[in-house]
């Protein structure tokens, strides 16, 4: 440092005077090399032209004529290398900085800083003393530099390293998370390792039994294990691939389901030298299966019972009913002479009674079913289907002279005995609810969307008042007496119950005397 | 006279006078046997039992069978007739509460010839009666011996 120090002012004033003269010339040479020779560094710098590359290289050349020209270059040369070290080059992390880079640009430097020493001194001892200095420095930036690059690249490697064995430990917890475990079968030298988890699996410390190809088919369910060394020696012939499940007896002698997997590691033409494979433990999906397996057993027993139930209702609640109806009308028969009107009313009543409660129970079993049947889904033409329910519909009430207007129906993709069951009920209820209009409308029409139709039936019969709209589909609720409109409220109830099983839903918007408009989507496929 | 025009298994007792009463108003039948479990109806077509003096040759020209009957169901009694040579031939009507009882499709597997559906109406029940008994009884006849 002191022989720097002393040789300062011969230095110094060649630094001046290349500053002053020569410095946009350096520049360019230093960068016209570095082009040249293909210095690694540039591809930092792709963006910029020639001329922005040598602004920039006239930068840190004046840095570096600066230094010398205050005699502090050691340090300026320290301070740039550190600044490297610690990241703090813009736009260059600084494992990306390769050592030639650092060599190249050093050399080119030297090398175009001596081009113009003739020019500043004809005295060939100031020249040799300058030139001594350069290479010194040059040596000096070298030295640290290279320091500097293997510190870099001992750290990245370190940082790699963890990473590693951070890595390694994450595929263990992995593999215990799992229950995932590995295993390898040298078939040449019979040898067989198993990863930690596979002991784990077999209800072993890791390590704590030896193992070969016998001694793993030992550990298996006694009924799987001819399977299992079908399947492994299999293998060797079709060298594909497997996967099977099997059982097997742990330490502690419960048994364990395992998803076994098994492939080729290394061969020699068709001989196999080596498979490897996984084992994963899989009781607890097994049972959990087992169980899945057993409630939904249940739930055919509990359907089942239901069915049975239903025929019950179906046929014993329906016969007294019938009794009470058949023997009534027997008495209005046979016996009007000696009933007065009164009498005669009152019978009526009975007898109206009885058969009201009979399409109670009918409607009730027709809802229940719905549940049970299953879907079948086709597409149809859905105008074609409404067409036929009005027909129905008119010859069914012929008094009934409510207009109807029919627009375009998008087809429908949907189980169509139920579909047809839905336009009966929203149809028969428009047309029911506008019975008492002077002038009776009805509206049936749809809006097509992406991914679903919405139909809907509109009329401006005696509507509902929206604070009710969600009693509207419960079954057995209704909002109209029966003196106004008969019914026995499980109409709208297999409406939402029909639209949901096909996939949509159904609402409804009126007003009290206004007319109501019920709405029904579908999804198109 | 033992001339028995409609054979009627039913073991409920109202709806047997019903029916009884609905054939009888409508002139399908005057003659009408009534019995109300199966042994009997097997009885009573193979003259068994107390039905042992009964003329054999004395066949009804059908026979109205309630699905549901303790002891031998309708369905096994159904099963038996068809299977006898002497009364494969007799008309068996199904009498049933609903009409979606999953023992339809099994009586007419069994050669069960028609069905009837019970409405809690008893006007509708006379119409069903009606509607089947004229078929039986008047269009329908059976094959001569």
């Amino acid at each position: 440092m002191s022989a720097t120090l002393e040789k300062k002012t011969l230095l110094a004033d060649f630094a001046e005077y290349l500053s002053k003269n020569h410095l946009e010339e350096i520049a360019r040479l230093n960068i016209r090399l570095a082009i040249e020779e293909k210095v690694p560094l540039l591809r930092f710098f792709e963006g910029l032209s020639e001329d922005q590359l040598i602004k920039t290289g006239m930068e840190g050349l004046k840095t570096f004529l600066k230094g010398l020209q205050a005699g502090t270059a050691t340090e300026e040369i320290y301070q740039s290398i550190d600044n490297w070290k610690n990241d703090k080059l813009p736009g260059i992390p600084r494992e990306e900085v390769e050592i030639c880079d650092l060599v190249l640009i050093n050399a080119h430097r030297n090398k175009n800083i001596r081009k113009f020493i003739h020019l500043f001194t004809s005295d060939v001892t100031s020249a040799i003393e300058i030139i001594e200095e350069l290479d010194r420095l040059h040596v000096y930036y070298n030295n640290l530099a290279f320091t500097a690059f293997m510190d870099i690249q001992k750290e990245v490697l370190e940082r790699k390293n963890i990473l590693i064995i951070q890595n390694e430990g994450k595929l263990k917890e992995a593999q215990e998370i799992g229950l995932l475990g590995s295993w390898e079968f040298d078939v040449v030298n019979n040898e067989v390792s198993w990863s930690d988890q596979m002991y784990r699996i077999f209800g072993y410390e890791p390590g704590e039994i030896q193992i070969d190809f016998e001694k793993y088919l030992t550990l298996l369910h006694p009924d799987d294990r001819t399977m299992v060394s079908d399947k492994v020696s299999g293998i060797f012939k079709t060298l594909e691939p497997y996967t099977f499940e099997h059982r097997l007896i742990k330490k502690d002698g419960t048994i364990a389901w395992v998803l076994a997997r098994g492939k080729v590691l290394e061969k020699n033409g068709d001989h196999v030298l080596k498979i490897a494979g996984t084992g994963q433990d899989i009781t607890e999906e097994k049972n959990y299966q087992e169980v899945l397996e057993k409630r939904q057993r249940s739930l055919e027993a509990v359907n089942k019972e239901l069915e049975a139930f239903c025929y019950t209702i179906s046929h014993d609640l329906r016969s007294p009913l019938r009794a009470i109806d058949g023997f009534g009308k027997m008495l209005a028969e046979d016996y009007t002479d000696k009933l007065d009107k009164e009498g005669v009313r009152i019978l009526d009543v009975i007898r109206n009674n009885a058969q009201f409660m009979g399409s109670l129970i009918d409607d009730l079993l027709d809802f229940s079913r719905l549940n049970r049947k299953d879907l079948v889904k086709n597409r149809f033409e859905m105008k074609v289907m409404v067409e036929s329910v009005l027909e129905e519909l008119k010859q069914a009430n012929p008094e009934n002279n409510a207009k109807v207007i029919l627009k375009d129906l998008p087809e429908a993709f949907a189980d169509k005995t139920m579909i047809h069951q839905v336009w009966q009920n929203l149809l028969s209820n428009a047309f029911k609810f506008t019975s008492k209009k002077e002038q009776g409308i009805i509206e049936i029409g749809s809006k097509e969307g992406e991914s679903e139709n919405i139909y809907y039936v509109k009329d401006n019969g005696a509507g509902f008042d929206m604070k009710y709209k969600n009693k509207l589909f419960h079954v057995f609720q209704r909002l109209h007496s029966m003196e106004e409109f008969t019914g026995t409220g499980v109409g709208l109830a297999t409406v939402q119950r029909i639209i949901l099983r096909n996939g949509g839903t159904v609402w409804a918007d009126g007003a009290v005397n206004e007319g109501a408009t019920f709405y029904f989507s579908l999804p198109c496929n | 006279m033992n001339d028995v025009e409609i054979l009627l298994v039913e073991d409920n007792a109202s709806d047997a006078e019903l029916t009884i009463r609905a054939l009888k108003k409508n002139n399908l039948a005057n003659k009408i046997e009534h019995v109300s479990d199966g042994p009997e109806a097997l009885d009573f077509l193979f003259c068994r039992g107390k039905y042992a003096s009964r003329n054999s040759r004395n066949k009804p020209r059908v026979i109205l069978l309630d699905i549901k009957l303790p002891k031998l169901n309708g369905l096994e009694v159904l099963k038996e007739i068809k299977s006898m040579e002497n009364s494969r031939s007799i008309p068996v009507v199904m009498l049933t509460s609903s009409k979606e009882d999953p023992d339809i499709e099994k009586a007419y597997s069994y050669g069960a010839n028609s069905y009837i559906v019970k409405p809690v109406e008893f006007e509708n029940f006379i119409k069903a009666l009606t509607n089947i008994g004229y078929y039986w009884m008047l269009v329908n006849h059976p094959p001569k011996e």
